[in-house]
């Protein structure tokens, strides 16, 4: 068996037209400047990767690089014991392989990414010690420091608030921390859970929510948050696609990162939907023990969702677009369209 | 862009050009991709070192100048090693900076501290893994300019709200190519700090002038699904021009100045020619949710190296260096938290 190649000595950076010359038991390398005799045990055949020319070595600075891949692969032959990367190198160029590939890679990534990371995240997030949590809401609470002031609710407003809302809090757990906080206006009306153990309110919607018992309706959906562990959830599933990602992609870097990312930050704005609809479902359940109407919650929604429109222009349009429009934000929005939850509050029987 | 260099136009000796050619194929590097795909998934992320390993293969050996091609020698298991400790480190800090801000912080100055020693070694691995003709590359850059290039300068382009980023640019570029070497023979570099405040110049002026158009167009088409859409994609086509910008200018600034042994690196990619092969890179990318990954790396490969040529005197007089053992670790610790350094 003959193979031509370029003879390197790992020494100067001058190639050598050279050949092997080999049987089933000796290898003769020669090139302009010598010759080799080698043990054909000792020969190294690297496995094909594309169509890139392949070296043979023998364990020393020198080699030899060939672009027949016909005799370099009965070379490997003649050699034996060929090692897997040459099963890797079959499986890259066996078209039914590639596609089996392809298939198996978008099934475990959706299928990780829609039921794997959701549950383990789930479970892990219920056994975070509330400590943590706790340690959480503070770090939080300091990051955004200047968004949220000191309220200018008086304290016994906010004592009694906190009085009503722990009242009809479940027992099943340690109370969540009710805080009151002046936020900047573009925050407008809102509450906010920070973690399992930290509600925050805004002045502004203390303010606009004139009954209690809407106060209390935002109270559960936010409590419904906390014990659930969504923002622990949210934060831990983050970082395990951080941490899978950088796994899969390992050498991506720049767009391609950006072009992966991408489609998960979607799907992760899916979960903090369905976080939102199992919050408004905790809140109309607890409404319902209470013996309240959940029509309250329905109206301080309504109420909320007037305040926005009021501040960017009104956003109700009545054309044939207008569903196209909504699947889109539908599909973007980080919560429901309002309308649609108020619809699904209103929707329960009441039992 | 493509500016000839003064300080080397003097000493003008009889040189060659001679160009950089990639070999690489879209469908050829689909195929290694996805099996290293679905092979890392398999092992739970162990095989993503072979890899890294053939993908980067892959794209040295069909790197070729003068004839032959460029090669990568790094073991897996040693990738592994590094990977190993990069990715727990990676989780630690990640946990701790969601759940505990203050220790993050801690960790953080630790990380800071141990920083440059990575950045050196993780260099310095990249190097000698690379050969051509059989010859590795090499760094030999010390641990005090280390300290110097990767916290020194960046602070002080940060205290500077940015305007000495530039500077600290020049700096690693200084740090980087004064001190690569291959074989025997160390480069050095003659860019200067007015050629990395071009790189400035350039992303601050295409984002200001996209911006202004962004806006400007938001503002005639107002609330409706096509302005969504045309926002959207008007944001895309703005960070990907301004990633071509940062890319092309960078690039040019530090590969029209590299010389070894008399060899000049030269090299004429542009901005607009980067985005162009980027943007349609990136809408396809995102359309196949990443399958177009492998061709959109193929198709940037293949304009960087086909822009880049040397002007050689003589590329065969090059002997190689004494080597010692290397461990990848600096170099995964390095990867995994996406430093900017290198080539």
């Amino acid at each position: 068996m003959q193979l031509q190649g370029t003879y390197f000595d790992g020494i100067t950076s001058v190639g050598q037209t050279a050949q092997l010359t080999a049987d089933a038991r000796s290898v003769r390398v020669s090139w302009s400047g010598g010759e080799r005799a080698l043990a054909i045990q000792d020969l190294r055949v690297e496995a094909a990767l594309g169509s890139l020319p392949r070296s043979v070595s023998w364990g020393a600075d020198d080699y030899l690089i060939s672009d027949d891949h016909a005799t370099l692969d009965a070379l490997a032959q003649l050699r034996g014991d060929r090692g897997w990367s040459f099963w890797v190198s079959r499986l890259e160029a066996n078209l039914s392989g590639v596609a089996v590939a392809v298939m198996f890679t978008l099934a475990t990534l959706v299928l990780f990414g829609l039921y794997g990371i959701p549950r383990i995240t789930a479970s892990i997030a219920h056994q975070l010690p509330l400590a943590v949590s706790a340690q959480m809401a503070q770090s939080t609470m300091t990051n955004l420091a200047s968004l949220l002031q000191e309220s200018e609710l008086t304290e016994s407003r906010q004592q009694q608030l906190r009085l009503y809302f722990s009242d009809h809090e479940r027992t099943d757990a340690p109370s969540v921390d009710v805080h009151f906080r002046r936020a900047r206006s573009f925050v407008g009306p809102n509450a906010l859970t920070l973690s399992g153990t930290t509600v925050v309110f805004t002045d502004a919607i203390v303010e606009l929510l004139q009954d209690d018992q809407q106060l209390l309706a935002v109270f559960l959906h936010e409590l419904g948050h906390a014990r659930m562990r969504h923002v622990e959830q949210t934060l831990l599933q983050s970082a395990g696609w951080a941490v899978l990602l950088t796994f899969i992609t390992g050498d991506i870097g720049g767009v391609g990162e950006l072009a992966l990312t991408l489609p998960f930050a979607i799907g992760q704005s899916a979960y903090t939907r369905e976080f939102e609809r199992q919050a408004d479902a905790f809140a109309v359940a607890e409404l319902q023990r209470l013996g309240i109407d959940p029509e309250v919650f329905a109206q301080a929604l309504e109420e909320l969702e007037r305040s926005h429109e009021g501040e960017s222009g009104d956003t109700e349009h009545s054309d044939a677009s207008e569903a196209v429009h909504r699947k889109l934000l539908e599909y973007l929005a980080s919560h429901p369209i309002t309308a649609d939850r108020i619809a699904a509050i209103r929707g329960i029987p009441s039992s | 862009m493509s500016e000839t260099n003064e300080l080397v136009a003097e000493e003008e000796v009889a040189t060659q050009t001679v160009r950089f050619q990639f070999h690489g194929q879209g469908s050829e590097f689909f195929r290694i991709w996805i099996v290293n795909l679905v092979l890392t998934l398999l092992t739970l992320g162990i095989y993503s070192a072979w890899a890294k390993v053939r993908t980067k293969r892959y794209f040295y050996g069909n790197t070729e100048l003068a004839g032959d091609r460029f090669d990568y020698l790094a073991s897996p298991i040693a990738i592994l090693k590094g990977r190993i400790i990069a990715v727990a480190f990676l989780v630690i800090y990640t946990l701790v900076s969601y759940f505990a801000a203050t220790w993050s912080f801690i960790l953080f100055i630790v990380l800071m501290l141990v920083m440059p020693f990575v950045v050196m070694r993780a260099i310095r691995f990249n190097a000698v893994m690379s050969s051509w003709r059989g010859v590795r590359f090499g760094f030999n850059g010390e641990l005090v300019d280390a300290y110097k290039t990767v916290l020194l300068w960046p602070l002080f382009g940060i205290v500077t709200f940015g305007l000495g980023m530039p500077y600290a640019w020049y700096k690693q570029n200084q740090y980087l190519y004064n001190h690569y070497a291959y074989g025997q023979t160390t480069a050095t570099t003659s860019a200067a700090a007015k050629d990395f405040y071009r790189v400035l110049f350039a992303v601050f002026g295409v984002s200001l002038g996209g911006g202004l158009l962004l806006s400007g167009i938001a503002f005639v088409l107002s609330e409706s699904v096509v302005a969504l859409i045309i926002a959207g994609a008007g944001y895309l086509a703005l960070y990907v021009l301004i990633y071509a910008a940062f890319q092309s200018t960078y690039f040019a600034a530090v590969f029209n100045n590299v010389h070894i042994k008399g060899n000049r690196l030269q090299t004429d990619v542009t901005i607009t020619g980067l985005f162009a092969i980027v943007l349609p890179n990136t809408i396809f990318t995102i359309m196949t949710l990443g399958l177009y990954y492998p061709w959109a790396a193929v198709r940037v490969a293949r304009y960087m190296q086909e822009h880049l040529w040397v002007e050689a005197v003589d590329l065969d007089g090059f002997v190689a260096a004494q080597r010692d053992q290397e461990n990848a670790l600096g170099d995964e610790i390095g990867e995994a938290f996406d430093l900017g350094i290198g080539i």
